[in-house]
């Protein structure tokens, strides 16, 4: 029992301490216009329980085109292409494939320190303003734990545990 | 009760030379005033020579008694031996659909499966629009009900209220909630048939009424023949109590009918709850009880070694009654339950019941007084050792974990009564280490009632923690014992949650505390195949303030995955989540909850 009670009492103590928005990892600006240009700066405010980051693994979602890492010192970047699930036509000429995941990875970011990581790209505009659009991130740490911002919140049920940073749409002025 | 205050100068003038016997029935015919003078014909019922208390009423003449009462336990025995049905007080073990499913079409068939043989009382369905109705096409075989639902089921949630009637004869329910389709809001809100707050209380003190009758009074009966010999102080206070004892056993019919139809005490006017009551295994304690109550009755009016003949089969018969039915009846193993708890009951009678009696006797004072406390002193150790051999035994099998007791109504119940036990416990121990022996001494050096002053005190306070003791324990009546709660979850529980890419299949087992093995089963659900890259569960319980506890699950050679060695710390209402991760970026969760026994 009364391994039970200080079980829960940490429990209740770790979450006090660790308070959901602070702890996520999230996008600096949280709106923007479909059919404009979005700078995604993902901002890293911890590491995995403690643990340095060593990787953040960034998901380009479909209809967000012509995605461009920006580099950062001490870390090595790699990006997967492949071809969208239809062809859009950012600033007038088709395109049909591009960056569809980043990773910014080797490197070392202590739990208490923080970072930013940032995307150039262009929010096309068959997207459905008035939606949120979620970019999942995989970050991963030097002990080889794993946290991931994937999920995607649901209506009337809260916020996730670990929900996906988003940034919601809206129509272009 | 009004008697001529005893007068002590009558007692300072017997001479302590002389027999006993003697000045104690002069006491009697000249201190009880309108009572007809007590006629003594066996000499050995009043010499007090006999070898041992319990026996010594009978006197001579002893050997067909004695027969008699052999061949009377030896029935007795036989029948707490009779192999019965009876299991545990029911519990819904599955259902299909289960509690929280949804299902493409309307089901053709509901089915319901308890842990014991049960019979359906009334099972009623809500629908979408709110309606509820009642249905009565259902099939009984065994354990299980199976529920034909009406046809042209539409789109949307019901629930599902089931009544049903266990073995050890509690009326149990609850509600199953499922959906066709797709969940609706609104609507289909149905409560568990519960019986009615004022049904509960009148159960509630219908028990309480009926175990005064039993203990104090069968039980005052039979101090008063076998402790006080011919003592008959108290004898229309215990026939208030016996009174009282039959028209609860009366009552206890159509009350057990309120309980099993869910109905308000007004329903008593019609026959329906009577009828019902009287198919009830507690119809059979009743029965029994009344016949014990009426023997002590019997008893009363007799005299001497007649009346301690009478008084042995209503005692025993009070055990028998509360053996015939109840939570701890129903137990297994059968014949060490019911013995123990015919000997608990029984045992109770002779300590509770010695207590007014033995209370008046001593306010009246005289040797009459003495020689009961003395008898009762001598008699009651075994007597309490047996009490609490049963009552460990009873506690162990129904209780299993420590836990339980405050972690179940049912162990709440029992710890209340414990906490009360240890209180009359402390009171019976401070009588006999330091109030009896002096209030002997005094007594015999005709001090008489102010000597005895602390001693009554202290025995009307016994009383009155018996009569919080039986109240306590009416409470159970309420409340399944954790060993029927295990003994539901001992079997698997299950359920099927599902979200938007995946159904999954969930089972915990065992359902209750500790460590357990979750298996989940997840299929794809809409279109496409579900890939899983990695599967985690977690189980919470806001309710009792436990965050989630999640593990990553293996896979078994079944190919479902599986977590074994989770904690489960405090029974209830659990909230389980299925995380299935489909790729990196991308993952699906089904959720729901299940009930985790203690």
């Amino acid at each position: 029992m009364s391994k039970f009670v200080k079980s829960t009492l940490a429990l209740a103590l770790a979450s006090t301490l660790a308070g959901p928005a602070f702890a996520h990892v999230t996008l600096e600006k949280q709106e923007a216009a479909v059919g404009t240009g979005y700078k995604a700066v993902f901002r890293v405010p911890h590491g995995c329980k403690g643990q340095a980051t060593s990787s953040i693994r960034v998901q380009i979602p479909e209809g967000v085109v012509n995605a461009k890492p920006m580099p950062k010192a001490g870390w090595t970047l790699d990006k997967v292409k492949g071809k969208y699930a239809s062809t859009y036509k950012p600033y007038g000429h088709e395109v049909s494939e591009g960056v569809k995941e980043i990773e910014w990875k080797g490197g070392n970011l202590p739990d208490d320190e923080y970072e930013e990581f940032t995307v150039s790209t262009y929010l096309d505009a068959s997207l459905k303003a008035g939606t949120t659009l979620y970019f999942p991130v995989v970050q991963s740490c030097v002990d080889g734990s794993v946290t991931r911002w994937i999920e995607i919140p649901v209506e009337g049920k809260g916020e996730p545990e670990s929900p996906a940073p988003g940034v919601k749409l809206i129509e272009k002025k | 009760m009004k008697r001529p205050s005893p007068n002590p100068g009558m007692f300072r003038k017997v001479p302590l030379w002389l027999p006993p016997s003697l000045p104690l029935k002069r006491a009697r015919r000249l201190g009880q005033g309108g009572h007809l003078p007590f006629d003594i014909t066996d000499a050995a019922c009043r010499s007090g020579h006999s070898p041992s208390p319990l026996w010594g009423g009978l006197g001579r003449g002893l050997g067909d008694l004695r027969q008699t009462l052999f061949r009377v336990l030896w029935a007795i025995l036989a029948l707490l031996l009779l192999p019965t049905l009876a299991l545990a007080h029911a519990q819904l073990v599955s259902s299909n659909p289960s509690d929280g499913a949804v299902v493409a079409s309307a089901p053709a068939m509901v089915t319901l499966t308890f842990n014991e043989p049960v019979s359906p009382i009334a099972i009623k369905l809500a629908r979408p629009d709110g309606s509820v109705s009642l249905i009565e096409t259902f099939r009984n075989v065994g354990s299980a009900i199976t529920i034909t639902p009406p046809p042209a089921l539409s789109n949307g949630s019901y629930a599902l209220s089931y009544r049903v009637m266990s073995e050890d004869g509690h009326p149990i329910g609850g509600t199953l909630g499922f959906a066709i389709g797709a969940p609706s809001a609104g609507g289909a809100a149905l409560a568990a048939d519960a019986t009615p707050r004022a049904s509960r209380l009148l159960i509630l003190i219908q028990r309480v009424a009926l175990y005064l009758g039993l203990f104090l009074g069968v039980g005052g009966v039979f101090a008063l023949t076998w402790f006080g010999r011919e003592a008959r102080d108290g004898r229309t206070l215990i026939r208030v109590l016996l009174g009282l004892g039959l028209v609860s056993a009366g009552l206890g019919v159509g009350l057990q009918g309120l309980d099993m139809l869910a109905v308000s005490p007004s329903a008593l006017a019609s026959l329906a709850p009577w009828r019902r009551g009287l198919t009830a295994t507690y119809a059979a304690t009743l029965a029994l009880a009344a016949l014990a109550m009426l023997l002590a009755l019997a008893s009363l009016s007799l005299r001497g070694r007649l009346a301690a003949f009478v008084s042995l089969p209503a005692l025993l018969m009070t055990g028998l009654a509360v053996a015939a039915s109840g939570h701890a009846s129903a137990a297994e193993p059968q014949w060490l339950m019911r013995s123990a708890v015919f000997a608990h009951a029984a045992g109770v009678a002779v300590w509770v019941g010695a207590l007014f009696p033995l209370t008046l006797a001593l306010k009246r004072g005289g040797e009459a007084g003495v020689a009961m406390l003395q008898r009762f002193s001598r008699g009651i150790l075994p007597v309490v050792a047996l009490l609490l051999t049963s009552g460990v035994v009873l506690a162990v099998v129904q209780v299993r974990k420590v836990e339980a007791l405050w972690t179940t109504d049912y162990g709440v119940v029992l710890s209340i009564k414990l906490g009360l036990l240890v209180a009359l416990f402390v009171a019976a121990t401070v009588n006999r280490a330091f109030l009896t022996a002096p209030a002997v001494d005094r007594l015999a050096a005709i001090d008489v009632a102010k000597a005895a002053r602390p001693l009554r005190l202290s025995i009307l306070l016994e009383i009155l923690l018996v009569i919080a003791i039986l109240t306590t324990v009416a409470n159970w009546r309420f409340t399944p014992p954790p060993r029927a709660l295990q003994l539901a979850a001992r079997q698997a529980v299950a359920t099927g949650l599902m979200s938007d890419k995946a159904m999954v299949e969930v089972s915990i087992f065992p359902a209750t505390t500790g460590p357990v093995k979750v298996t989940v089963t997840p299929m794809a659900h809409g279109t496409g195949d579900l890939t899983i890259k990695e599967l985690s569960v977690i189980l919470s319980n806001p309710a009792a303030g436990i965050e989630p506890i999640r593990k990553k699950a293996g896979i078994d050679g079944d190919g479902d995955y599986v977590v074994e060695g989770l904690r489960l710390p405090v029974p209830g209402r659990w909230h389980i989540r299925v995380e299935i991760l489909i790729s990196d970026f991308e993952m699906t969760a089904p959720e729901g909850d299940v009930t985790i026994g203690p």
